[in-house]
């Protein structure tokens, strides 16, 4: 059959010349088009955090567990000045979106209570921002050695002129309000990138549903940026009750302590902001 | 195409002309209120002490010495301005014979730390405490 | 045309095509990824892969979305719509890795199922500010599944043409879907406006070209035709259709095409077996009625396709009185012969 110039055929080998010249426009659009949006949408991207998680590779540490009111690790710093002690928490977060508790209940069950004993323990470190995190990946097996807490950890209470922690029990720092994002730490830390925002809200309620403490994150806009442990006001976990506040700007009253190297808001005053007139319209059309 | 279908076509692309239009309007006047900035809350610090003996600028932060007046006690001000992302940072003061250890960092901000004697040319050590590795070494 | 159903019947055109796709697909993914590992070597490999295959896909459904209204406007495109549902298929297995990574990354491993977690981890659905956007998105690649799996021409005669049609329509709605799922999604994380405008530019190229499609293929109403004694109406002039080509009438609600070869004049309904193409906008081609869709033929006298193959469509009878074209708009049974009218 011989090609027309002016209809197209589909089955022909060969499409009509003036065809071949539009087709071949477009193939010339779409190779200009299709790399400046690639470049375009890559670039304008608002960025990701420098969080790490050290997938694959685990960590042995060494330090007390600490169980209320959210799970931690906490480790002696060594030789301090005036022998004042000095500490840093690792916050003990369980495989998969899962709590610790889950894995610390099943090694309690074992070997009977662990709060206040050190711990040896195994897992992947997850750390961004100054705070760190230990997934215990493999669960049961994560736990390699107990020991009655050594003499040296046993804080003492002198040389408070070093601004060091001297005291085991965290320190009270007043009643505070907070406005920022609820998430969790794990993700937000370095698992996932964005760990926080409107996509990842459903993976952050996910891993808060699953045990992990939810984390209030506040930022000032210029890179600086604090984090905030959230428990109910008796050191309960508040995870249920927050589910529908998590990922979206919210403001939180309560009281703030510092537990060495980390900050816990005891709170049950949880308060969305950012309500929009279209949601208040969508309420009012469902009658409620 | 069928008429029916070719019209059915003109329904569903003016009704998209109409609802998408709507959405994208109601979508976009969600965003500017979406990111909520706060100065977050600082640590009680201890008052910096008012005379500045040096500075030093190092990677991502600031360390200043300072004492008060002609008294002998000399602090350590470091001003944190990108967080380093290491799972631990401890500030140790080196010595001839050891490396004490007077604080932890975390996020950006400003932390102040006593120093154990009065020299004015303290050797600072930031250490990751877990991986055992020295992170930035400063010089007064 | 087809005798028997083969997985996909190639030829030099549709191998061109599938490199083209593969080679834009290959060219996107690698600069987006390397430009990632480049300018945000923070960023996880499964971000990577969920970002990627999204503007992938997203950006494909606008190309797929264009070429229909773009053929109607300048029929010079028609060799990007005579393979599409390649594109399309492309398109929803790449958002089907979007998709997956997603429910792995967000919704897996939880204290509940995956497809539980997607439906009630977010559960206010009655506020528009807090609308579960991912749910969107799992609708949209429902219908892209059910169009990629019916897209072969076996779906398409089994389901008959119609309804084959209609249920494909279904990428209008998942356009619809895809866009808000953008909206209430990324760009409620991302700040810059870029994303807003390209999106922007995105919807008005789409709805524009399509209606401004629909304006052009609108048919105004004809006027009534004058009707004859004996069922038949007179149409037009013999003059009014080019050698070879058609004149397409709507009568008593009978899609007609009326063609004028070799000093005849013949009709047909005016819809092709295939997918109801426009026959009327077709040729005569070495004698047979072409499709300008997918290149399916007939012959003009019976409504038949040529052997060996066996699609038919209505024929209506034709007469010629001088130079006036007269149809009896009742039609006949498919492949019936009419009695040839000349001029």
């Amino acid at each position: 059959m011989k090609t027309e110039i002016d209809f197209y055929i589909g089955w022909q080998a060969k499409a009509p010349l003036p065809f071949r010249r539009a087709v071949r426009r477009a193939i010339i659009t779409m190779a200009v088009t299709v790399p400046i949006l690639a470049g375009l949408l890559v670039w304008k991207q608002r960025g990701f955090s420098g969080g790490v998680f050290e997938y694959g590779k685990l960590t042995i540490l060494e330090g007390e567990l600490i169980r209320t009111p959210v799970p931690f690790l906490r480790i002696p710093v060594k030789q301090t000045v005036g022998n004042v002690p000095l500490f840093e928490r690792i916050l003990l977060i369980g495989y998969n979106k899962r709590g610790a508790d889950s894995t610390l209940n099943q090694w309690e069950a074992k070997r009977g209570t662990l709060a206040n004993k050190t711990l040896t323990v195994r897992g992947t470190l997850i750390y961004h921002d100054g705070k760190a995190a230990l997934e215990l990946t493999e669960e049961n097996d994560a736990l390699l050695r107990v020991s009655a807490l050594k003499e040296s950890d046993v804080p003492t209470h002198n040389m408070a002129r070093f601004q060091l922690s001297p005291s085991a029990s965290p320190v009270n720092l007043g009643m505070v309000t907070l406005s920022g994002e609820i998430t969790d730490p794990k993700c937000m830390l370095g698992v996932m990138k964005p760990g926080e925002g409107r996509p990842h809200r459903s993976c952050a309620v996910r891993c808060i549903a699953g045990g992990i403490p939810p984390l209030l994150s506040v930022r000032n806009g210029t890179d600086h940026a604090n984090y905030y442990l959230i428990v109910e006001p008796d050191g309960q976990p508040l995870n249920a009750s927050i589910l529908k506040d998590v990922g979206r700007p919210v403001q939180l009253s309560g009281r703030l302590e510092k537990a060495d190297n980390w900050l816990i808001l005891y709170t049950d005053s949880v308060r969305a902001l950012a309500k929009t007139k279209l949601d208040e319209g969508s309420q009012i059309a469902m009658c409620r | 195409m069928t008429p029916t279908l070719r019209q059915t076509h003109r329904v569903a692309w003016l009704l998209l002309a109409i609802i998408l239009p709507m959405g994208f309007v109601a979508a976009l006047q969600l965003k500017p209120d979406s990111i909520v900035w706060e100065q977050p809350i600082s640590l009680p610090l201890a008052a910096p002490l008012p005379v500045l003996v040096k500075s030093v600028e190092n990677t991502g932060l600031q360390a200043n010495l300072r004492r008060e007046g002609q008294s002998t006690d000399r602090q350590l001000e470091i001003i944190v301005r990108q967080s380093l992302e290491v799972p631990s940072v401890v500030v140790r003061v080196v010595s001839r014979t050891n490396e004490l250890a007077i604080g932890t960092l975390d996020v950006a901000g400003v932390y102040h730390f006593m120093l154990p004697d009065s020299t004015d040319h303290p050797t600072i050590i930031l250490v990751d405490e877990v991986n055992h590795v020295v992170l930035q070494t400063i010089h007064f | 045309m087809a005798l028997h159903y083969q997985a996909v019947s190639w030829n030099r055109q549709k191998t061109l095509y599938d490199w083209a796709i593969a080679g834009f697909v290959g060219l996107y993914l690698l600069i987006f990824c390397g430009l990632q590992a480049i300018l945000f070597p923070d960023v996880t490999a499964e971000t990577v892969i969920i970002r990627a295959t999204s503007t992938l896909a997203f950006l494909m459904l606008h190309v797929i979305l264009m070429i229909g209204p773009l053929c109607r406007l300048n029929p010079r495109f028609l060799p990007l719509l005579y393979n599409r549902r390649h594109l399309g298929v492309s398109m929803f297995l790449i958002s089907a890795v979007h998709s997956v990574f997603s429910l792995l990354q967000f919704h897996s491993r939880g204290n509940v199922g995956m497809l539980k977690s997607l439906f009630t981890s977010e559960p206010d659905y009655r506020h528009f500010s807090q609308f579960p956007f991912q749910t969107l998105g799992f609708f949209a690649l429902l219908i892209l599944l059910v169009m990629a799996a019916t897209s072969h021409d076996f779906w398409l005669k089994n389901l008959t043409p119609r309804l084959w049609k209609t249920l494909h329509m279904g990428v209008y709605v998942v356009y619809g879907l895809i866009v808000m799922h953008v909206l209430l999604g990324v760009l409620q994380q991302e700040t810059s406006s870029l994303y807003v405008i390209l999106l922007a530019c995105g919807v008005v190229t789409i709805v524009g070209l399509h209606l401004a499609a629909a304006f052009v293929s609108h048919q105004p109403n004809q006027p009534a035709p004058k009707t004859g004694t004996d069922g038949f109406v007179s149409v037009c002039d013999v003059n009014d259709i080019h050698e070879n080509r058609a004149k397409t009438m709507l009568i008593n609600g009978q899609n007609i095409a009326i063609f004028r070869y070799d000093g005849k004049v013949s009709a047909v309904n005016n819809q092709c077996r295939h997918q109801n193409g426009p026959l009327g906008e077709g040729k005569i081609i070495d004698g047979c009625i072409t499709c300008p869709w997918h290149g399916y033929q007939y012959q003009p006298q019976n409504g038949q396709s040529p052997p060996p193959f066996t699609e038919k469509v209505e024929t209506y009878a034709v007469k010629c009185i001088g130079t006036t074209i007269w149809v009896n708009p009742t039609p006949s049974l498919p492949g019936t012969p009419q009695t040839t009218a000349f001029f």
